[in-house]
């Protein structure tokens, strides 16, 4: 416990330290606001991504000097709010990088301000990448009981029967005592492994105890909470869904359609990974993780172009590039086995592991409850955008459906499709019941889910 | 009225128990008893128990497997995992024409739905169309191009036959044929036609091995268009038909079925309802749904013919024709037959079965003097449905010897072509032959070279079944197989290396496209039709010149068939195994005929004094236990040729008549079992004109007993002590006086409705799911249980099965006889799961598995179940179905354990056929009772879609499986708490009433009286 929550304050205090320094930097403070929300899906401060690494940009504008009696500093503010119009009126500079950069248009922002492309600009002038923090984390979510209260519990437990042993042990003697001072007869003590009574209810115990465990344990067949297996590459919510605050359904898109939320087939993942090349879990795993969405569907990191025909490509050439890509990187060194580890996607779907598992004989559909029942992911999923590694928070047993269909309110006043249930509409407003709850409509009968 | 499903049980002759799927002891027990092991049974059971607990033990102690999740690595757009998409395309087998939807999941077609926007099949379905989809899956169709009978490669068998082309094709005066069977597909045509320009020695000769040569030759004569005409049954007050099964399998079942069930549904606002007049020689499915059916012998049937023409022309001045003896009851009927047409003239539409130029030649002059053309019959939207021609098939088989090269295309003469010997004698001469069928058929197997054709579901084409309305079928599937497509293979021995989509788009661009004003652009033409699945263009009207024809001569032709005394043969087409084609298919040789009842079997049908006659002494069938019926063995032959058969009685057989169904007998690579079901009697016909009659049989009774799955008893709610009414109806011009006619007793049977139990009905506002049937616009054709087995994962259990009560449609179609026991009427009544509000079989599950929502539908949650099988016995409707087995691997994990609970008769288990399996439905193991539920898969999806639309439900948002595959939409589906509804409508129709309501079960289901359009003195 106490190496967890230390592990946890550590975490935070590098946050807190890192943030308290980047705003000592003035308006660099407002301009990482404005750069996460705008620009970071394209550039990086101190890096290329799709666009330009920006730290030293407005060096670069400025040092182009005047262009048609304009400023190059203007220039650059033009260029942020329309670059296809910087590029039309001829500006040399901004011809130059539209042609490096594969001739990609870069998003007009026609709403920022003057300050805020400055605040920006201070901003990745002051970045410094964020150094990898000591300890790693590997935090387990995963709400466990303490082991000290239980223990506590148990030797409670222990101590108070001895105190009954000892003091039954005592009034038996004490009886003993006062009927040989009374002269009576006194009944023959029995050894404790000899009495019957103790045996009997030692059995009794035992078997209700037995029963009781072997139908906790029948009722649980099959059921996986807190499942967390081991997922072929080291996806963090936590940074997906937590940090960055990419919607769930931009991923699980499938949620709001039908029946299964989905896994995001690679080229979702390539929509932001055609930029970021490199895991941002504290830089633990460099490119590696991620070299395996471009082997898995054939991009060149090199380049940053898909690879045509990649089913046809010879096996040893996508070897040597992902290899070589691997390689390449300065700040990280990759063991064989790592590189293997990669290599094994070349070409081939990613095997993810399904971690909510429902028995075939029910029927779930995502959509039903995310668009039509308005439920939040997390209410079953549980707080994902801190997971790590995603784990099963909910039993996801029947009762636990039930409960949540007997507690829930429907949607009633709001949707349409209820009008039909005209009875229900009237007891509302008679205030016959306050709310319709799912079970109300029928949400807890079998072939609403087993069919 | 007494209704009677057999003539056992009209006499009487039928114990409950022996229409009891439970009355067999269950097998332990005598196993028990056999053995004599009773004492040691306790010892028996604890290491029974010991053992199983070990195991579950072990089991449970096991880590739950990994499952892998394993997104596409770059996702089609249109697929959503869980979403079913739905494609337009078109099911055209040999001129059976169905435009149809249909239902994809993951990529994988998994059922046929109908398609609305046609005009033609107007969402309707048949029992094959929806079986079609598990012929895609079937591992026995050939995977890759054969030579010589070995496995080789397209490249190497392109090489070979192409080089073997052109050797034959440079030798002056070769002969080099294309035989097919009728091919819909325009492009295709045009293919051919390249492939001729390549090969100019080429002719091409199609053959149908149902032939309907006649009519085209017929129509050249008179009209002198080579084609058959566009018929509108939807227009004609008065049908006449002369042993043709349009409803059931003459030429275009499903248009005409939609047509004729427009006619047949009667309200109060609209009873113009059509008359229909059947004349045949033995029960076909239009026999059984006409207002008036006149048997007579086959061989009578052209003289019937000839009969009727002679009093129209008398008195319409038409030339008269010979004359042929006629027993003079039928001459009295048809003498009132020709009044009612006459009195309908330009309303009325006659048609004939018969495949005789002389006789369609007799049948367009009676249609001609009627004043039916160019009012029920026209020339504009001929149909292209069937474009076989016996002469050139004749011609061929005459010629094979000194042909060339044959290559053939959807069709299978040595098993359907009369003298087939003559065929495969000419076959083994020709030095060049090529087979595009795509199983190892009886023909492909004597093929020099085989290049298997595309399943229509994975395969790009077109179709023009009718003068004008084009349509498309595109892939729902990549192939799973090497095969090609038979267009794309003569393209490329043509040398055009074009595929076979591209060349479509070609074709339609320069011979459709030009011909419409609708769309400017033939890419938007193009997306349109491939969206809707049709593309209708306006033909131009045809005049209709009418040529001189000598009728006399034609009437004196037809009446050289004289009847003869003895016995007569005729061999029909069967709703479900229609010519043969598919008879390997499981779901349609599990499915019942209609008529008889039979499944898995052809067999003779007898009438009941026939039987008598030759002595049966089984004829009305023997019940045996744990077998089922047992029937007696007759050997018919006839044109030297003979088969040992079942016997069966079927009312509705002229007497010395035998009747046995076509496309049985198959000699194929298939499933497990799927080869030689039943006898072949295609051989029986001298020609492809004899087929309604064929004279010179012998037959005898073989001794020995045959075991039949005939399901007619099976699950019968008659308790042959008490008449109940199950069935009602009533005739139009009672009807017409009193809307409640047949049905007067309902009002007091409501009466009495009373219960000790409170109201079932808590959400009286909610939704309350209920189900109207149109017992007379029902003509009981079967689409709907082969889409119900296709919806609801429903298993294939065998023939064994089958006659042992097991079946397990969630759907079956009772029929019932009534009247004349030799020519009865008939009434088809489609019995589900009534959902009954006050359900018997909830009242006695000790387990709760089946209990009732609060939107009326009787629930069944298959992981509760027990398999008590009380439910079952207490249902008084029978629909309730156990699975004794496992049989579609449900729990496959226990395969090879001595759990192995598997019943697989037919490969229904292997992991190609269980793709077709509806991943929303669960697949039952053994030991649970199931039955319908409503399909409450589509009844969720549909509420699903109105709730994310936020809108209330509309009517048209819910279609079960079986609503949907009706071809007259009998079947309605809906909310009865929404008096908007189509439901609601006809649940408070004076027609409706309830089976077996007076036992106050409740039930959902309304059925509607049927309406016999009888002439007054029928009544």
């Amino acid at each position: 416990m106490n190496v967890r929550i230390s592990v946890r304050f550590l975490f935070l205090f590098s946050f807190l330290s890192f943030s308290v320094f980047s705003a000592s930097a003035g308006d660099a403070a407002a301009g990482e606001k404005v750069f996460k929300a705008n620009c970071a899906s394209c550039h990086k401060p101190d890096k290329k991504m799709i666009g330009p690494a920006m730290k030293g940009s407005e060096q670069r504008w400025i040092e182009h000097g005047d262009f048609q009696g304009v400023s190059g500093r203007e220039w650059l503010n033009r260029w942020v709010r329309n670059s296809q119009e910087v590029i039309k009126a001829g500006h040399p500079y901004a011809n130059k990088l539209f042609s490096e950069y594969n001739k990609s248009v870069m998003t007009a922002f026609t709403t920022l301000t003057d300050a805020d492309i400055a605040n920006v600009l201070a901003y990745v002038e002051t970045y410094t990448p964020p150094a990898a923090p000591a300890a790693q984390p590997g935090v387990s979510a995963q709400p466990t009981e303490s082991p000290f209260t239980s223990l506590f519990l148990y030797a409670l437990i222990a101590l108070l029967l001895f105190i009954v042993f000892i003091l039954s042990r005592l009034t038996a003697n004490l009886n003993k005592m006062a009927l040989q001072k009374q002269g009576l007869p006194v009944p023959e003590t029995v050894p404790i492994h000899k009495n019957k009574k103790i045996w009997v209810t030692l059995i009794l115990v035992l078997f209700i105890y037995i029963g009781y465990s072997a139908v906790l344990g029948a009722i649980d067949l099959g059921r996986q909470q807190g499942y967390m297996p081991d997922q072929p590459i080291k996806y963090s919510h936590a940074l997906h869904a937590g940090i960055n605050k990419i919607n769930c359904r931009y991923c699980h898109g499938g949620a709001l359609r039908g029946k299964q939320a989905g896994i995001p087939s690679p080229n979702i993942c390539m929509n932001c990974h055609k930029g970021i090349q490199e895991g941002a879990v504290n830089g633990k795993y460099g490119r590696k993780e991620i070299t395996k969405i471009y082997a898995s569907i054939g991009f060149d990191p090199n380049t940053l172009t898909y690879i045509k025909d990649y089913h046809k490509m010879d096996a040893e050439e996508a070897k040597k590039l992902y290899t070589e890509w691997l390689r390449g990187d300065e700040k990280h060194t990759y063991t064989q086995k790592d590189i293997d580890e990669v290599l094994a996607f070349i070409g081939k779907p990613i095997e993810w592991v399904r971690v909510h598992n429902l028995p075939d004989h029910v029927y779930f559909n995502h959509s039903q409850h995310v668009v039509a029942g308005n439920i939040e992911c997390q209410t079953c999923h549980g707080p994902v955008e801190t997971m790590e590694e995603m784990y099963q928070f909910a039993p996801l047993s029947m009762g636990w459906c039930i409960n949540c269909h007997r507690t829930t309110e429907v949607n009633f006043a709001k949707n349409n499709f209820y009008d039909d249930y005209r009875q229900l509409h009237e007891d509302l407003k008679n205030g016959k019941i306050d709310k319709v709850t799912v079970d109300k409509i029928g949400g807890i009968e079998c072939q609403r889910c087993h069919y | 009225m007494k209704y009677w499903k057999s003539l056992e049980e009209k006499e009487g002759k039928v114990t409950p128990s022996q229409a009891n799927e439970f009355s067999e002891e269950l097998p332990v027990i005598s196993n028990l008893e056999k053995s004599g092991t009773l004492t040691s049974t306790r010892r028996d059971f604890l290491k029974m128990m010991g053992f199983s607990v070990t195991a579950a033990a072990v089991a449970a102690s096991c880590e739950v497997p990994v499952r892998k999740s394993i997104p596409y690595v770059i996702k089609p757009d249109e697929i959503v995992p869980g979403v079913a998409n739905y494609y337009a395309s078109t099911y055209a087998e040999g001129g059976d024409y169905v435009s149809v939807l249909v239902k994809t999941r993951e990529g994988r077609p998994i059922k046929i739905e109908g398609n609305k926007l046609s005009k033609i099949t107007h969402g309707g379905t048949s029992a094959v169309a929806q079986a079609s989809v598990l012929g895609l899956y079937d591992n026995y169709r050939l995977k890759k191009p054969l030579a010589q009978g070995e496995e080789t490669s397209w490249k190497k068998v392109d090489e070979a036959i192409i080089s073997e082309l052109e050797i034959i094709n440079a030798k002056p005066g070769n002969k080099i044929r294309i035989l097919s069977s009728t091919i819909l597909s325009p492009s295709t045509k045009q293919a051919i036609r390249d492939f001729i320009a390549k090969y100019p020695n080429t002719k091409h000769v199609t053959y149908d091995a149902i032939s309907y040569s006649a009519m085209l030759k017929a129509n050249e004569a008179m009209f002198g268009k080579k084609v058959i005409p566009n018929y509108q049954f939807d227009k004609a007050d008065l049908i006449v038909s002369m042993g043709a099964d349009f409803l059931g399998t003459w030429l275009s079942p499903v248009e005409f079925a939609t047509q004729y069930g427009k006619r047949r549904k009667v309200s109060k606002e609209n009873t113009a309802m059509n008359r229909h007049i059947q004349v045949e020689s033995y029960l076909s499915l239009s026999g059984s749904n006409a207002d008036k059916r006149i048997m007579v012998k086959p061989s009578e049937l052209a003289g019937t013919l000839l009969h009727l023409y002679n009093v129209v022309a008398s008195k319409t001045g038409g030339a008269a024709a010979a004359h042929l003896q006629l027993d003079e009851n039928v001459k009295s009927e048809i003498s009132k037959i020709a009044d009612e047409l006459l009195a309908a003239k330009g309303k009325s539409l006659v048609v004939c079965g018969l495949n005789d130029v002389n006789a369609q030649l007799i049948t367009n002059a009676i249609n001609h003097l009627l004043g039916n053309y160019n009012a029920t019959i026209d020339f504009t939207a001929f149909s292209n449905q069937r474009q076989g021609d016996d002469d050139a098939m004749n011609e061929l088989v005459k010629e094979l010897p000194s042909v060339d090269a044959l290559i053939i295309i959807d069709a299978n003469p040595l098993y359907n072509f009369p003298g087939s010997e003559k065929f495969k004698e000419g076959l083994a001469k020709v030095s060049l032959t090529v087979s595009m069928n795509s199983k190892n058929d009886e023909t492909t197997l004597l093929c020099k070279y085989v290049c298997p054709d595309h399943h229509y579901l994975e395969s790009w084409n077109d179709a023009e079944p009718k003068n004008g309305s084009f349509s498309l079928t595109q892939p729902t599937i990549a192939p799973l197989f090497k095969t090609r497509s038979a267009a794309e293979s003569l393209l490329k021995w043509a040398g055009m290396d074009t595929p076979y989509y591209e060349y479509i788009r070609n074709y339609w661009n320069q011979n459709i496209f030009p011909k419409q004003t609708r769309f400017a652009s033939f890419h938007v033409m193009w997306d349109r039709a491939l969206h809707d699945g049709v593309f209708e263009l306006q033909p131009a009207d045809e005049m209709l010149t009418v040529q001189p024809v000598d009728i006399s001569a034609a009437g004196a032709a037809l009446a050289k068939s004289q009847p003869g005394d003895g016995w007569e043969l005729v061999v029909y087409e069967s709703v479900a195994i229609r010519d043969g084609k598919f008879a390997d298919n499981p779901w349609l040789q599990e499915l019942p005929d209609p008529m008889t009842k039979v499944a898995w079997d052809n067999y003779a049908c007898v009438s009941k004094k026939t039987a008598e006659q030759l002595g049966l002494h089984l004829a009305l069938g023997k019940f045996e236990k744990s077998v089922g019926w047992e029937t007696d063995v007759v050997k018919v032959s006839a044109n030297g040729y003979e088969v040992t058969l079942p016997a069966i009685v079927q009312p509705g057989t002229p007497d010395n008549t035998i009747a046995i169904a076509l496309g049985y007998g198959r000699e194929l690579k298939a499933r497990k079992g799927m080869s030689g079901i039943g006898k072949n009697a295609f051989p029986f016909l001298k020609d492809n004109a004899s087929r309604n009659f064929i004279g010179g049989v012998s037959v005898s009774v073989v001794p020995g007993a045959y075991r039949i799955a005939q399901t007619q008893m099976h699950h019968s709610i008659h308790d042959g002590l008490q008449e109940r009414r199950l069935v009602k109806e009533t005739t139009l011009a009672e009807y017409k006086s009193n809307p409640a006619a047949g049905n007067e007793d309902r009002e007091e049977v409501k009466k009495h409705l009373k219960s000790i139990y409170p109201e079932h009905r808590s959400l009286k506002s909610g939704l309350q799911w209920e189900m109207a049937i149109d017992l007379n616009s029902c003509i009981g054709c079967s689409a709907c249980v082969v889409a119900c087995t296709a919806e609801n994962n429903v298993p294939v259990v065998g023939k064994l099965e089958v006659s042992r009560s097991r079946e397990m449609h969630w759907l079956r179609i009772d029929r019932y006889f009534a009247g004349d026991e030799s020519n009865p009427s008939v009434v088809f009544q489609p019995m589900l799961c009534q959902h009954c509000d006050n359900a018997p079989c909830e009242n006695v599950c000790p387990v709760a598995a089946t209990n009732h929502s609060s939107d009326g539908i009787n629930q069944m949650a298959y992981n509760r179940c027990i398999g008590t099988r009380y439910c079952a016995n207490n249902c008084p409707y029978k629909v309730r179905r156990f699975n004794w087995f496992d049989y579609l691997g449900a729990d496959s994990f226990l395969k090879g354990t001595i759990f192995n609970n598997d019943k697989d008769e037919h490969e229904m288990t292997e992991n190609l056929t269980r793709m077709v399996l509806n991943p929303d439905v669960n697949v039952r193991s053994r030991g649970v009772m199931e039955k319908c539920s409503f399909c409450i898969q589509r009844i969720q999806d549909g509420k699903l879609k109105a709730k994310m639309e936020n809108r209330p439900l509309r009517d048209d948002d819910i279609a079960t499986a079986c609503q949907q595959a009706c071809p007259t939409q009998a079947i309605t589906f809906g909310d009865i708490n929404n008096d908007r509804t189509e439901v609601y409508k006809l649940a408070h129709d004076e027609r409706g009433f309830k089976v077996l309501e007076e036992i106050h079960t409740l039930p959902s289901i309304t059925y509607l009286t049927k309406v016999r359009n009888k002439a007054n003195e029928e009544v």
